[in-house]
């Protein structure tokens, strides 16, 4: 994995949020209007319209108008980098354990002897 | 520009990523430097001037100290409202000022901005405003609206408000 993955830093960056993490979770059952998703967040039109462009921005969402209804989507399979990045960091530290994990039994079974 | 009092530039800063995505306006104002601080760091003042041509403050919240903010709208000609939110995070009298831009309160961020005002005379402060764009895709946008232009609008009405035209 490249050192700096500006993918990666963008859909974290894009996650690093309330609103926008709020507004995926509501995405996630189904499209929605933007004047949807802006109405739990208690935020000004603009400023949400502004939080969506940075989830569009990483890939992570879509939009399209519909008259003058814009309407947001899921990209389903935007979310697969941070998937996989966390898996493996995930399989590395877990690796890392099993390694500690036999370490320990070794001593234990040093110091019986 | 040809006007030396009034003029955009892009000086780069050492990190070239950072300078692709930095605005830097200087703007000689014929006031003492304490004259264009005190319009500046004053919750009465700042609002009346700030914005470009015929843009108005509408201030919710404003507190213009270290740690401090200034949540408001800035209301178009055409009647388009602008959410700002501004979070000081260095205000050092007459010579510094450095804020970070969210769009609108809890919104996204813009940018950083740094205010650096030096006194060139008794009479005479120079007035330079760095904003670095949160990405190169936002100064580019930035760009296609006139940011510049724009932002040299808000120092000449700060000229204006101090009486040095």
């Amino acid at each position: 994995m490249a050192k700096h993955d500006p993918t990666l830093s963008r859909l974290f960056h894009a996650l690093a949020d309330d609103t926008r993490r709020g507004a995926l979770t509501r995405l996630a059952k189904a499209p929605a209007p933007v004047t949807e998703l802006a109405e739990p967040t208690g935020l000004k039109l603009p400023t949400v319209m502004r939080h969506l462009a940075v989830l569009e921005e990483a890939g992570l969402i879509t939009s399209f108008k519909d008259g003058r209804t814009r309407t947001c989507a899921l990209v389903p399979e935007a979310l697969e980098p941070v998937r996989s990045w966390i898996e493996e960091q995930r399989a590395q530290w877990e690796a890392r354990l099993d390694r500690l994990d036999a370490f320990v039994m070794q001593i234990m079974k040093d110091d019986e002897q | 520009m040809t006007d030396p009092k009034n003029e955009a530039s892009t000086t780069p800063p050492l990190d070239p990523d950072v300078a692709a995505r930095t605005m830097v306006l200087h703007r000689v104002i014929n006031a003492p430097r304490s004259a264009v601080w005190g319009a500046w760091i004053n919750p009465e003042t700042l609002p009346s001037w700030w914005g470009p041509d015929g843009f108005s403050c509408r201030t919710q919240r404003i507190d213009l100290r270290t740690g401090g903010e200034w949540v408001f709208d800035m209301i178009a000609p055409d009647g388009t409202v602008f959410p700002n939110h501004h979070l000081y995070t260095e205000v050092r009298p007459e010579e510094h000022i450095a804020y970070t831009l969210l769009w609108g309160e809890n919104g996204p961020e813009h940018a950083h901005a740094s205010v650096v005002l030096e006194e060139l005379d008794d009479s005479t402060t120079r007035v330079t405003l760095a904003m670095t764009f949160t990405t190169a895709a936002e100064w580019q946008e930035a760009k296609g609206f006139g940011a510049e232009a724009l932002g040299l609008q808000t120092l000449g009405k700060l000229a204006r408000f101090v009486g040095a035209e």
